[in-house]
């Protein structure tokens, strides 16, 4: 069932050089229980179509167009009084980098309680105590560090405790924005393991963004392929990954290094994503594409091409 | 005979930390003295490819710095082309800077933000090319520039680093670094800043200077699938010690010491097997300061907990097992390891 439907969502930035069309008609949606996975390079829109879901954006983003339904309703119509109820309590976001941004004067416990006391009346501090110094303990963190300051933490610490307190308000949904960009390897592999017992144990949803393909491969049920502010291909990620339909889906999955096929360096993709203050109403990887002809340059359509599994690109195979 | 560039002997660099110990900690045999690179034995060969990979903080860095006498070394020696560069006059050590070079992980560190893209490339040819006549220098440049990929030259070359993006930047530190025409280069992590789509291109372009400049690289790297690709050989690193040391294919195939059987096992795949075995190492490598005894990697040993704890591996420090064709492992239990990785 989904939990959440985007439709056609569009998204601009006001900017000196003119407007950033940052996402454009944006198709997706996360199912009950499931894992979502956002890939594409930096700048291609992630952060800003998943922050656009509990309305976190910066204050120079306009919504200009779609629908964001949860439990069948349109969050891109509600008041920011509404979506104020929304926020932690049904959807909660770890946010690119936060751990870094961890009050350094404040005890972590003390960091966690704040959506609690702020969010949900009559709760009461001890009540809030526990409940945080309990999800510590779920993340691997045991509970008297609750009196630690970030500086105690190391980044692999700091990244578990941003998840705790995503989950202190008992949400529905998790938004984790590059969870694990930035953290060496078998602290990543720690994280994604905890990740994926607590979706199950917590009955989450979650979307996880990553400009690293390669770390959503194993966690996530679907997949969303962004390229210079759309979603070029969508699909079950088993799917997606064995039988890319998009160029662009492709030549990201061949670069990187698959240590049970041949030992080649297939190197990168030449070239730049298109700007987004003009971008082109067809195929945004045109410019790249090593498939393109003349009949790309038809308007972007994004279509279904086998059951649940969606592509822009018309020369898909 | 085999045809070393460098050859890396007993190496230990120490760093002393200042810090005041409590009473506890001194009672735990908590000391001052981070032993960075801790007992390193390792030869270069002449225009290989030599990945060194382990999690941050084991000592990666330190080592390439310390070929590059960077560091100090507290003990050990380094030898370059037969010589100890330990014994080399200033002059000589000065020359010697030219030929063996480094690209770090973040190019701010090594470049000037008051000189653009000239001026950065100016300024090694000032220091060890003082006599090469100017126009010569501005060809060097130029072609350089060319190579890779910062163009226009004529536009590029008035960039100061903060009007680069993040993958120009690396290719103006790559530029500095290979326009002296080393022969040695210690590239630190030179990707891991960057976007996955842009790192592919800046491992190509290393490739590529390496080929038509035969570079022998120290690739830094904690991405081990990378390794595997990019590498003749592998090195892994754990708490400042060499733990497995091979041909790239074999270090990731048949890896004989439980650490790297470790990192190998947790690179994710699409398709995972029912007898792909996960071992997510627990917690975190413990403290340089506080160095677990016997084998320094057995507290969070997969092998040595599943295998009851054997007494040896927290008693006696393990020899590297060698393999032959240049594998070997330090494990008491490589053997083991190296049959159950086939
Ligand atoms: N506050 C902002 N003002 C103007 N442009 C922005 C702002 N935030 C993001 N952008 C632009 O919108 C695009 C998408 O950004 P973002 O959603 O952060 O991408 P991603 O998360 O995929 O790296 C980028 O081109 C970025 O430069
Ligand atoms: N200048 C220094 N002073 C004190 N400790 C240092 C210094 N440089 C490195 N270290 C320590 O030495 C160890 C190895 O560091 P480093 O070589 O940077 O590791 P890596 O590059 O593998 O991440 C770490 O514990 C680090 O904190
Ligand atoms: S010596 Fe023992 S503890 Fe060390 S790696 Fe081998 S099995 Fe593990
Ligand atoms: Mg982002
Ligand atoms: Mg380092």
């Amino acid at each position: 069932m989904k939990i959440l439907d985007i439709k056609d969502l569009s998204i601009e930035f006001k900017s000196k050089a003119g407007m950033v069309h940052a996402v454009q008609n944006v198709n997706l949606w996360l199912n009950e229980g499931e894992i979502l996975g956002v890939a594409g390079e930096s700048g291609c829109g992630k952060t800003t179509t998943t922050l656009a879901i509990p309305r976190l954006l910066p204050k120079n983003a306009v919504i200009t167009g779609g629908e964001i339904l949860f439990n069948g309703e349109d969050l891109a119509a509600k008041s920011e009084k509404e979506m104020e109820a929304i926020r932690w309590k049904d959807i909660a976001v770890v946010f690119q980098g936060a751990m870094n941004a961890l009050n350094p004067l404040k005890t972590i416990g003390n960091q966690m309680m704040e959506p609690i006391l702020l969010h949900e009346e009559g709760v009461s501090k001890a009540e809030a105590e526990a409940r945080v110094k309990e999800l510590l303990e779920q993340v691997g963190i045991a509970g008297h560090r609750f009196n630690n300051y970030p500086h105690e933490f190391s980044g692999g610490m700091k990244q578990r405790v941003m998840i705790a307190m995503a989950l202190v308000c008992r949400p529905k949904i998790i938004i984790a924005d590059e969870p694990v960009t930035a953290l060496d390897v078998m602290i990543q592999a720690q994280i994604l393991e905890l990740l994926k017992k607590l979706t199950k144990e917590y009955k989450l949803s979650m979307i996880m963004i990553s400009h690293d393909l390669s770390v959503l491969s194993e966690l996530c049920d679907r997949m969303a392929i962004m390229y210079a502010g759309r979603v070029v291909e969508f699909g079950d990620a088993k799917d997606v990954f064995k039988n890319p339909k998009h160029e662009y889906t492709d030549k990201l999955i061949h670069s990187l290094p698959d240590i049970s096929g041949d030992r080649v360096f297939t190197g990168g993709i030449p070239g730049y994503p298109p700007s987004l203050i003009e971008p082109p109403a067809h195929c945004p990887f045109y410019d790249r594409c090593e498939r393109r002809d003349d009949s790309c340059l038809g308007d972007f359509n994004f279509t279904e091409i086998t059951p649940g599994h969606w592509t822009g690109c018309i020369h898909h195979r | 005979m085999t045809d070393n560039i460098i050859e890396i002997k007993d190496l230990h660099v120490t760093f002393e930390v200042r810090k005041k110990l409590t009473k506890k900690e001194k009672e735990a045999g908590i000391g001052n003295a981070v032993r960075a690179v801790d007992g390193v034995d390792l030869e270069f060969r002449r225009g290989e490819i030599m990945a060194v990979v382990g999690e941050s903080g084991c000592g990666k860095t330190t080592l390439g710095k310390s070929i590059l006498q960077l560091n100090r070394p507290s003990s050990g020696s380094i030898v370059y082309n037969g010589r100890d560069m330990g014994s080399l006059s200033k002059s000589e050590l000065k020359e010697l800077r030219s030929k063996l070079q480094m690209v770090f992980q973040d190019p701010y560190e090594s470049l000037n933000p008051r000189q653009n893209v000239y001026q950065t490339l100016m300024e090694p040819l000032k220091i060890h090319r003082k006599d090469m006549p100017q126009e010569e220098k501005d060809k060097l440049i130029y072609d350089m520039m060319e190579k890779v990929g910062l163009k226009p030259v004529d536009i590029m070359s008035q960039r100061y680093p903060h009007h680069l993006s993040g993958g120009q930047r690396q290719r103006l530190a790559i530029a500095a670094t290979m326009i002296l025409k080393p022969e040695f280069v210690v590239a630190d992590e030179p990707v891991s800043m960057l976007d996955v789509s842009i790192r592919a291109e800046i491992v190509r372009l290393l490739l590529d200077l390496q080929k038509s400049n035969d570079i022998t690289y120290m690739f830094i790297t904690h991405d081990l699938s990378l390794a595997w690709v990019l590498a003749d050989r592998i090195a892994v690193f754990y708490l400042g010690k060499l733990m497995e040391l091979g041909p790239a294919d074999q270090v990731v195939h048949q890896s004989a010491h439980p650490y790297t059987s470790a990192l190998v096992s947790v690179i994710p795949k699409v398709e995972t097997e029912a007898d792909d075995k996960k071992h997510v190492l627990e917690g975190e490598t413990p403290s340089p300061l506080d160095m677990p005894e016997g084998c320094r990697f057995h507290t969070r040993c997969w092998y040595y907990k599943e295998n009851g704890c054997p007494s040896v591996c927290r008693e006696k420090q393990p020899e590297l097992v060698d393999f032959g064709e240049g594998h070997c492992a330090a494990c008491h239990f490589a053997k083991e390891v190296k049959e159950l990785s086939k």
